[in-house]
């Protein structure tokens, strides 16, 4: 009896109680009250103490006004969030296909930005690891500048702290067993000191090592300490270099690798100080007159510009001060030369813009990866509209449910960095065993990724969220399915639009960049480059004389030639056929055509061409004849030239033409004459595709070298395998002198391959982007589209109920995803037609838009519109309406 | 943000109730059988000390509940926030008895 009082008080107070909290109220007090009769039933007076009891829910009703007004801190924006944060990932973990799709979409998407970054980051913008405060540091080249300049230039400009000087060279290094080719290079003992580079074992440069007499001492580098000397000490050992005998005193940190050009490849392995310099340069050759590819400087001093002064000024005041020191230097015709440059920018503004055109098309992936998430946390919501309402009616207010929703997305992103990092890790790892360009993961590019999954996070699930949170309690509440009318589509309906548009802009730009990266990679002109072997031989490496690397080159052809298997064998510099990019000026011969005044020279690429070179080469010849044994005599008076030349210079007629011709900085009176007796087919240099029409240049080549050649590669034509030869090859040359390290040996396709590898990563990387590019937008257009017929089901079966066929119904749903992707295709192709017109603005050997490829990425893409449309809507036209109009 | 919950001025009625859950009571009516206060404080005093999550609740499984053909009880306990409260307090009142018992030894 006292159960049945009570309860009908706790239901006559139920009115009582605030609204939202009203079933909770009565559930709890109807247990209690069962409670309570249940414990006081053997006790006297039980049946009071119940309704005594049951008495007290008055005060509470009452309080219940009073205290959740002034509880869980309303008004505290971010009150409670750790109860979202909570809630968010148990239903994420129930949300399994929810959450590994969205995961999955960004993941792909920051991996294509990140992955970018850290390519742009370890390759573009160069930094010399190891080096202090590389912003304060600045580069000067000086044309014919030697060691002394650097003492000049630090007494001309009070804001250089020092100035120190380095000259790269290329050095045989030896231990007791092995020889090897090292970079390195000479330097002022300040070197280290000035760049704030630390030796990791022994000690650096002090100044008494640049007397002559202490100079016989080197800094190595970790990695080749570890060549040499395995994990034993390498302080205090000692090495040949050059041939002269050299103590190691230090080891430079692992990271370290010299400032004469960043990136792994050009890593110095070996520092001497500059006393070294008569014993390991070529003798009697200024050092300034080293055959290096033209436009590199061989001096570079490096200054540190003290904190107080600004660099820009400090710019200025070394560039007027190299020019006024080297004024007198360069005999009166030449040019003086000098530059200065901040060392940590190396890259121009044309990078930027390449690297903003690469970018591109990542962000596009990123964007397409977003719109697939976006649209997925749109669908979530759409159906969790219910579970919004019934939060909005407990008195949640609307930041709440929106915050809710970004804390989801935050962690969706969080999870979606999680994935990405350790993948994209892995790849880069990977990667960087067949290209060590550097890549990594480091600290900024997972800050990069961190920060564009948030942002593409946050501003792709705050739409859905202010969306979502916008039905009121009352429309999921009393109606049962809000959100199946067309007008509330609409959004969805864009972001269909929009993915068309961004995968269409991808896919052709990818498709119209592909193009111009594989012509980089285009012909050489030589016969079978895979059976052309190139094998290069530095003799300055061990400080030979001319007439020593003579009588070598001259053995060493002989030996190769009976090495069995082997067709032709030549002799030439490196880039006399081609100049892997280096541009003529690596391998040239200065001319003078008939007629031309001593000033009207030419830079010619060509030079000795030494052995049976055309045909190890591989090119045919045109007209007239190739080098006999009685054209080496020691000044040449027969030349041949490549088509190109015969055809720019003599109109076609080149036989019989008398030029002269000079070794670069040699003066005209200097210069000899040479009779043209052969033509030959021009070799085709990729490089040279990119700035015009025409993949050739003109080219001459000379019975004998015009000056002392101590660095020359031997190209060796296979008659079968060529790469199985290396070791016959080896061999030989040792057999000729042993001390002689032999460089490294390629065929001509691998070094075409190693050459462009960049470019053709590039390719790759876009085609990759484009593949997945279309997956993600294929299968994002495919979820959006099924999902938005799936929301129409019911409309559907309203109509099939009035008498809609099937087919009409099927029309009507096509209807709508073809409408939208033809928006979206518009769309696409004009951005993707800007994006052509800018590409083809900053980036050379990019073809015209290609529109039969723009048309065929489009059919693909209404394809999956059209299949995506076509399998829901069949669906929903073949059940039984009374079925849907059922369902709930 | 919440400066009211960081000295939250307990009365007596909460310490009590917050004692009893300490205690292992977890219903209201236990709370009040034990501390002997009305269930007309009780309910306020745990409304308030929820409020100030001092004290947590939560629901019984309703599947239990429904295998025993009732409804589903709601139970309370201790936040790590009110057991902090509860050992300060009872060392206040400690200090407090002590002054006690030294006058009447007096």
């Amino acid at each position: 009896m006292s159960v049945k009082i009570s309860r009908a008080l706790i239901y006559a107070l139920r009115r009582l109680a605030p609204r939202a909290l009203r079933d909770r109220w009565t559930e709890e007090w109807q247990a209690e009250i069962e409670h309570a009769a249940e414990a006081t039933s053997r006790q006297p007076r039980s049946a009071l103490r119940v309704l005594r009891f049951a008495a007290g829910a008055l005060a509470d009703v009452v309080s219940l006004h009073r205290v959740p007004r002034t509880a869980v801190g309303r008004g505290a924006p971010l009150h409670g969030i750790r109860e979202d944060f909570r809630y968010a990932s148990r239903s994420l973990a129930a949300a399994k296909g929810f959450t590994t799709t969205v995961v999955a979409s960004l993941s792909i998407g920051v991996a294509a930005m990140a992955g970018a970054y850290s390519f742009i980051n370890a390759g573009m913008f160069p930094r010399f690891p190891g080096v202090a405060d590389q912003e304060r540091l600045v580069e000067i080249y000086i044309d014919r500048s030697t060691f002394e300049d650097a003492g000049a230039l630090r007494n001309a400009i009070p804001a250089f702290t020092d100035v120190s000087t380095t000259l790269p060279l290329s050095l045989a290094v030896s231990d007791r067993e092995q020889t090897v080719a090292a970079r390195g290079a000479l330097v002022s003992t300040n070197y280290f000191d000035v760049l704030g580079a630390r030796v990791a074992a022994g000690r650096g440069f002090l100044p008494s090592d640049g007397l002559a007499a202490n100079a016989a001492v080197a800094v190595i580098g970790h990695q080749l300490a570890r060549r040499l000397f395995g994990t034993g000490a390498a302080v205090g050992q000692s090495i040949t270099v050059a041939g002269q005998p050299v103590q190691v005193i230090g080891v430079a940190e692992p990271v370290f690798q010299g400032t004469n050009r960043s990136g792994p490849r050009w890593a110095r392995e070996i520092w001497l100080p500059a006393a070294m310099a008569p014993l390991v340069a070529v003798p009697g050759q200024d050092l300034n007159e080293r055959t290096l590819p033209a436009g590199q400087f061989q001096l570079t001093h490096v200054a540190r510009v003290s904190r107080s002064s600004s660099i820009d000024a400090v710019l200025t005041q070394a560039s007027a001060a190299s020019a006024s020191m080297t004024r007198d230097r360069v005999p009166a015709p030449r040019r003086v030369y000098t530059r200065v440059q901040p060392s940590s920018d190396r890259y121009d503004a044309e990078m930027a813009r390449q690297i903003a055109a690469v970018m591109l098309l990542p962000f596009l992936v990123l964007l397409i990866g977003c719109i697939n998430a976006a649209n997925l946390i749109l669908a979530r919501g759409t159906a969790r509209v219910r579970d919004v309402a019934v939060r909005l009616a407990l008195g949640a207010g609307r930041w709440r449910i929106v915050r809710y929703l970004l804390v989801e997305g935050v962690l969706l992103a969080l999870l979606a960095v999680a994935v990405t990092v350790p993948l994209l890790m892995w790849v880069l790892s990977a990667l960087d065993a067949f290209v060590p360009l550097g890549a990594h993961v480091d600290v900024g590019v997972i800050a990069f990724a961190t920060a564009a999954a948030l942002a593409s996070v946050l501003l792709f699930a705050l739409a859905p969220a202010v969306r979502v949170s916008a039905a009121g309690p009352g429309a999921a509440l009393g109606s049962s399915r809000a959100g199946d009318t067309p007008h509330r589509s609409r959004l969805r309906q864009a972001l269909v639009g929009v993915q068309v548009a961004l995968a269409l802009g991808l896919l052709a730009t990818g498709g119209q960049l592909l193009p111009a990266v594989a012509s980089l990679m285009a012909v050489t002109g030589a016969a079978d480059p895979s059976r052309l072997l190139m094998v290069p031989f530095d003799l300055a490496q061990l400080n030979a004389a001319p007439a020593e690397a003579e009588r070598f080159y001259g053995a060493l052809v002989e030996r190769v030639q009976r090495v069995s298997g082997v067709d032709h064998v030549g002799i030439a510099r490196t880039s006399a056929i081609w100049t892997f990019g280096h541009g003529k000026g690596s391998s040239p011969v200065i001319v003078w055509l008939p007629g031309a005044s001593p000033k009207e020279s030419k830079l010619i690429l060509g030079g000795y061409a030494g052995g049976d070179l055309i045909q190890a080469v591989g090119i045919a010849l045109r007209q007239g004849r190739l080098f006999a044994a009685a054209d080496r005599v020691a000044r040449p008076r027969v030349a041949i030239v490549n088509g190109t030349a015969a055809r720019e210079f003599f109109a076609g007629a080149a036989l019989g033409r008398v030029i002269k011709v000079g070794a670069r900085n040699r003066e005209y009176v200097e210069a000899h004459d040479v009779e043209i007796v052969g033509v030959i087919d021009p070799a085709l240099e990729p490089a040279y595709v990119r700035s015009s029409d025409d993949p050739t240049v003109p080219a001459i080549y000379l019975p004998a070298p015009l000056e002392p050649e101590p660095a020359l590669t031997l190209y060796v034509r296979a008659r079968g395998d060529a790469t199985s030869m290396a070791p016959a090859i080896r061999e030989a040359a040792a057999s000729v002198d042993p001390r002689v390290p032999v460089g490294e040996i390629t065929t001509l396709a691998a070094m075409q391959r190693e050459r462009f590898i960049e470019e053709r990563l590039v390719a790759q990387a876009l085609a990759l982007l484009g593949v997945l590019g279309l997956t993600l937008a294929c299968g994002g257009l495919y979820g959006m589209i099924a999902f938005l017929v799936a929301m129409r089901r019911r409309e559907i079966g309203v109509r099939m109920a009035l008498g809609a066929e099937p087919r009409r119904i099927l029309r009507l749903t096509l209807k709508q995803g073809m409408t939208t992707a033809l928006i979206g295709s518009g769309i696409g192709g004009a951005i993707a037609i800007a994006i052509s017109v800018v590409a083809r603005a900053n980036m050379y050997g990019v073809p015209p838009m290609d529109l039969i490829a723009l048309a065929g990425t489009a059919a693909i893409l209404f394809a999956a519109v059209l299949v995506a449309s076509f399998i829901p809507a069949r669906n929903a036209s073949r059940v039984d309406p009374l079925v849907v109009l059922r369902e709930e | 943000m919440r400066t009211y919950m960081a000295d939250p001025a307990l009365s007596y009625t909460g310490l009590f109730v917050l004692q009893a859950l300490a205690r292992g009571y977890r219903f209201g009516f236990d709370i009040m059988d034990v501390t002997g206060l009305p269930s007309g404080t009780i309910y306020p005093a745990l409304r308030r000390l929820e409020a100030l999550e001092l004290v947590r609740s939560d629901w019984e499984n309703e599947e239990r509940a429904h295998k025993k053909g009732r409804p589903r009880r709601r139970y309370y306990e201790l936040t790590a926030a009110g057991k902090r409260h509860l050992a300060e307090a009872e060392a206040r009142y400690r200090a407090v008895g002590q002054l006690f018992t030294g006058r009447s030894r007096a």
